[in-house]
């Protein structure tokens, strides 16, 4: 446990000063930013005549000027906008190691190359559980200054379990990208990967199959497909889970058994 | 100190021990029958070409590359996923990166931890050893080239280790820093440490090492101690007289093994010519070939190097 402890530190030491981290919070603060700008679009009837296709969009999803409604824009942009953004904190924490020329240096140590994996894994995790709590704090503010109509105790509770909930799926959803950064030795691998995923989630989703595939039951589960959240079943999640799973697995055999001649 | 040193390694445990190793990637044949061994406190050169194969039987003994078939042995225990003995092993593999956004300081925490050290003295020690304690509040992505070196070099020596593998452990350095670290794995080798280093650099390997092996297209086409490599390099007489033809015959029948080259020069290359070339001039003189310059040539280690490679492609 001791040495899974230092590996940790190790591996969050190397991301200090990293423009990388920034980067990430920044672009995912993006969300509760926009769901308060639909929040005021949306309380103002003047500016809601103003914006055009943007109202459209906003009176589909049936929004309303309350905290549920932006709770539940803050989760749906962690089961959409998760799987971009853990994706590329997957890809960046695996991949980085090839792009830096670093790799070799992590292959003839005491600790063991599972133990690195495994370290690498959990500060994925937490980096993006890190994510994840950001944005809830900077909507709690945002909502706070927007002052949104209160929710009920019961329903905050609900939203707060879809919410992490959400979280939990995208972080799992994430976890086979690792293999993909190590297998192809970098960031483009990885990268395309889930652009791929992002391209397949929104065409197996329009086809009705979107509980079946790992990626887009995140997005699902987070609302963001509406009703289609009620075809998830037990299925879909051991789906996800057996993914997850083998994506952990095939990393940490082909980290520990191909040969490393970059 | 050659008596001394030959008998040492008489007593000597191998702290590295390969048992032909054979790689292939596709078909290229990048270790082909490679069995060496290097005894403690001894400095192995490994010498070859880009390309050649040394960095593959680096990374094989370091357990990142797994040999198609042969063995490895360090400190007597065989090389396999379980081998347990990495803090013995300090290395440095073709250029060395660091974490380009951390500090020198930070790099070197970063390996404190991974090699779960437990005497912060250690990266002190290491800094002042490499002179990089200036640097040591520095990101590593703002270092010179030579820095950089040093600063892979600090990562193989942090934790003391008593077997260093390094690869082009020179390279980068100004003439200065190539001194600094060749006196440093003097050092190390005179207080026990085994090192095995490769380069294409013949003359900088021929300092440091105390045996040679060639390696080129995968095979070991020859090993030699420090000494026996000197012993055969190549001495020959150059002769150019004003009437080469005439200088010949004479030198034939003085029982001389030599030849005219594209320059117009006379080749003599018996051992006696090269040692006596005074003789040589003398029955020149003597029978009225007059001289127009004689000299004894050298061969170079590189040119030894690329000797014994052309030959062995022959």
């Amino acid at each position: 446990m001791n040495t899974l402890i230092r590996t940790v530190r190790a591996e969050m030491l190397k991301n200090r000063h990293s423009s990388i981290v920034k980067t990430t919070f920044i672009a995912f603060a993006l969300a509760p930013l926009m769901g308060g700008v639909f929040m005021m679009i949306m309380r103002s009837p003047q500016a809601l005549a103003r914006s055009g296709g943007l109202s459209a969009k906003m009176q589909a999803m049936q929004l309303t000027v309350d905290w549920n409604a932006y709770f539940q824009i803050l989760t749906q942009a962690v089961g959409v906008g998760g799987v971009l953004i853990f994706g590329f904190v997957a890809s960046w924490t695996f991949g980085r190691e090839y792009a830096e020329g670093t790799a070799k240096d992590l292959m003839a140590l005491p600790t063991s190359r599972r133990k690195i994996i495994q370290a690498k894994f959990v500060v994925y995790a937490l980096w993006c559980l890190a994510l994840a709590a950001s944005n809830l704090l900077i909507g709690f503010l945002i909502g706070s200054a927007l002052q949104l109509a209160p929710m009920a105790a019961p329903v905050a509770q609900t939203q707060f379990m879809y919410y992490a909930g959400t979280t939990l799926l995208t972080i799992l959803s994430g976890i086979p990208i690792a293999f993909f950064a190590i297998w192809g030795k970098g960031y483009l691998a990885p990268l395309g990967f889930v652009a791929l995923t992002l391209v397949f989630s929104q065409i197996i989703a329009a086809t009705g199959f979107g509980a079946y595939f790992p990626w887009a039951i995140p997005g699902l589960f987070s609302g963001a497909g509406g009703e289609y959240r009620d075809q998830l079943t037990m299925t879909s999640y051991s789906i996800l889970m057996i993914t997850s799973i083998l994506g952990y697995f095939s990393s940490i055999v082909y980290w520990e058994r191909s040969d490393h001649s970059k | 100190m050659c008596l001394f040193f030959t008998q040492r390694l008489k007593n000597q445990v191998q702290i590295i021990q390969t048992h032909s190793l054979y790689k292939h990637f596709g078909d290229t044949v990048a270790a082909h029958d490679i069995s060496i061994h290097v005894n403690q406190g001894e400095i192995y050169g490994f010498l070859g070409l880009n390309g050649a194969g040394k960095t593959t039987l680096i990374r094989m003994l370091l357990g990142m590359i797994r040999p198609d078939s042969g063995t490895i042995q360090l400190f007597g225990q065989e090389l396999h996923r379980r081998f347990d003995k990495w803090n013995e092993v300090g290395y440095l593999v073709e250029t060395p990166y660091s974490y380009p956004q951390l500090t020198v300081l930070e790099n070197l925490r970063v390996y404190y931890q991974l090699r779960q050290l437990k005497n912060q003295g250690l990266i002190d020690l290491v800094l002042e050893q490499l002179k990089l304690d200036k640097y040591r509040n520095i990101q590593a992505k703002a270092l010179s080239l030579g820095n950089q070196q040093r600063l892979g070099l600090a990562k193989a020596l942090l934790h003391r280790p008593p077997l260093l593998i390094l690869d082009e452990p020179t390279n980068g350095l100004d003439p200065e820093g190539i001194v600094e670290v060749r006196n440093l794995l003097l050092d190390l080798a005179q207080s026990g440490s085994t090192i095995l280093l490769s380069s294409h650099i013949l003359s900088e390997i021929s300092k440091v090492a105390h045996r040679i092996g060639i390696v080129h297209g995968g095979t070991l086409i020859q090993e030699m101690t420090a000494q026996e490599l000197s012993g055969q390099l190549m001495r020959k007489l150059l002769v150019q007289t004003t009437d080469n033809a005439h200088a010949l015959q004479l030198l034939h029948a003085a029982g001389y093994s030599a030849h005219e080259n594209q320059d117009a020069e006379i080749e003599i290359s018996n051992p006696d010519a090269t040692r006596y070339p005074e003789r040589v001039a003398a029955l020149l003189m003597d029978s009225g070939a007059a001289l127009r310059k004689l000299y004894v040539f050298s061969e170079d280690l590189e040119m030894y190097f690329l000797r014994t490679i052309r030959n062995t492609a022959q």
